[in-house]
């Protein structure tokens, strides 16, 4: 009996990914909940290990990525980060506790997307397209592999975005397809973020109508422009379907005000499920407007829950 | 020298070595469920409920409101219905848990509890039946008893601020 429970207990320590789940675990608290330190030789120090004006090279710092509240990371401590993981891997490892003489582990660090899964990873960018961040050694596709996901919210968020202008200058309609538009042009179902700013009319001295047609499209889909179904609307913002619109799925309409940001992620995705998309789908559209300044922002991984920009940190040790 | 006996020893090292061989290639091919792997498994669960009532906590309000999907919004929106009997969390925030708790494949249950004069009140507001493997998270949440006013909570016997313990019970199914 002895024998027979003892066993299993010897062999478990054999089993790799037992003892990768705890080294895992560790990193994701100290990169989500800890602010990192840089420490001065007088004693003192600072929790802004990422500025070079204040932690200076050769004095001894440790990385968190938080702003001082667990789970509330600081996009310049991630930038750092990421740097440091691409230039000096090994000493991140060693800080990490994933190298010592007896054992030596490798790591991937990302920031993806709340809707990201293994098999489609979603990574967060930057406006520009790069990853905020992804980090660390190729993510080997057998052998012992453990994932380790926290969910943590960005700030600041609006470098995660880009506002691009698609209203009409004059007082006549203007069509902007989103495959023109960084940060638009990858958007699947289901849309993460998307949000429209109205600054107000083009003209408002001429008391000419105003109005905003915006149309969601499968890919590829060949558009005309977005005109509001009925023709048009005047101070009716309308997200729709289909180019013309169609009346079904139901079009979604809103007064438009100046000065006024429209998040029409939930309507938009109503839209896209009643249209039958599946789960990856990619997403276009086309907007129309007159007499109107509007932008449109957009984030194919961004997530606004509770009014915070949410993402998974996503660590892999094996 | 007894040929007899030496074959029988030569047998029996053969077949401890052979059961040997057979338990090693058991448990390297099979799952080993110690308490340390169901630990490190329910701590990333614990971790996934804790995140997801820090996510859901924010008091800050979007105008002059708390945002629906926040844990303070889902609180004070809690109106035209009977605790205990048939109040539910709006459905923004029944969408924030689906994105964050059941897209990845976890259940759960929400309780609500509060000092309600001397004593402790509760209310289930997602009422399933957690496994045996289910852990728990909580968050307590802050509210002046003006914003919980038309709210289900308003008549009751409360202390100003009233304090919410939120609790989370999330398994896998």
């Amino acid at each position: 009996m002895f024998i027979a429970n003892f066993l299993p207990g010897v062999f478990a320590d054999v089993r790799n990914e037992i003892g990768l789940m705890h080294e895992a675990y560790r990193v994701g608290v100290i990169l989500s909940e800890m602010e990192g330190y840089c420490r001065y030789p007088d004693g003192n120090g600072t929790t802004d290990w990422h500025d070079s004006s204040k932690c200076q090279p050769g004095y001894k710092f440790f990385p968190g990525l938080t702003k001082g509240q667990v789970d509330y990371l600081d996009l310049e401590k991630i930038s750092a980060f990421q740097n440091l993981m691409n230039d000096n891997y090994e000493f991140v490892k060693t800080l990490l506790g994933l190298k010592h003489p007896d054992r030596n582990y490798e790591l991937h660090v990302s920031l993806e997307s709340v809707y990201s899964t293994p098999q489609n990873r979603i990574l967060i960018r930057y406006a520009n397209n790069t990853p905020v961040l992804d980090a660390g050694k190729h993510i080997p596709i057998s052998g012992y592999v453990t994932k380790y996901e926290r969910f943590v919210w960005l700030d600041p968020w609006y470098r995660l975005v880009n506002v691009v202008y698609i209203g009409s200058p004059q007082n006549s309609p203007s069509d902007y397809h989103s495959r023109d538009i960084t940060g638009c042009g990858n958007l699947t179902y289901p849309v993460s973020f998307i949000a429209l700013i109205v600054e107000g009319k083009t003209a408002p001295e001429t008391g000419a109508p105003w109005w905003v047609g915006f149309c969601l499209l499968r890919e590829g889909e060949n558009p005309s422009s977005c005109q509001p179904r009925g023709g048009e609307k005047d101070g009716i913002l309308t997200v729709g379907f289909g180019s013309p619109m169609k009346s079904s799925p139901a079009p979604e309409e809103y007064p438009l005000y100046p000065r006024q940001v429209y998040i029409i992620t939930d309507d938009v995705n109503r839209i896209l499920q009643e249209a039958e998309f599946n789960h990856g789908d990619r997403v276009e559209f086309i907007s129309s407007s007159k007499n109107t300044n509007v932008s449109v922002v957009c984030s194919p991984s961004l997530k606004f829950i509770a009014g915070k920009a949410v993402a998974k940190l996503v660590i892999y040790v094996w | 020298m007894n040929k007899k006996a030496q074959t029988f020893t030569l047998e029996g090292v053969a077949s401890a070595l052979i059961l040997l061989v057979a338990l090693y290639t058991l448990y390297q091919s099979s799952l080993v469920i110690s308490p340390m792997w169901n630990e490190a498994v329910n701590m990333q669960m614990k971790m996934i409920a804790q995140d997801t009532l820090k996510i859901l906590d924010n008091p800050k309000k979007e105008g002059e409101e708390y945002y629906l999907d926040s844990l303070q919004g889902m609180i004070t929106n809690l109106r035209n219905c009977q605790l205990g009997v048939d109040c539910k969390p709006n459905d923004k925030f029944m969408e924030a848990l689906e994105i964050l708790l059941s897209s990845r494949g976890f259940d759960y249950r929400l309780e609500l509890h509060w000092v309600e004069g001397d004593r402790i009140n509760s209310t289930v507001l997602i009422d399933k039946k957690p496994s045996p493997n289910a852990v728990a998270a909580s968050r307590y949440i802050l509210l002046m008893k003006n914003e919980i006013l038309g709210s289900s909570f308003s008549g009751l016997q409360l202390y100003d601020p009233v304090i919410f313990e939120v609790r989370l019970i999330v398994w896998r199914p």
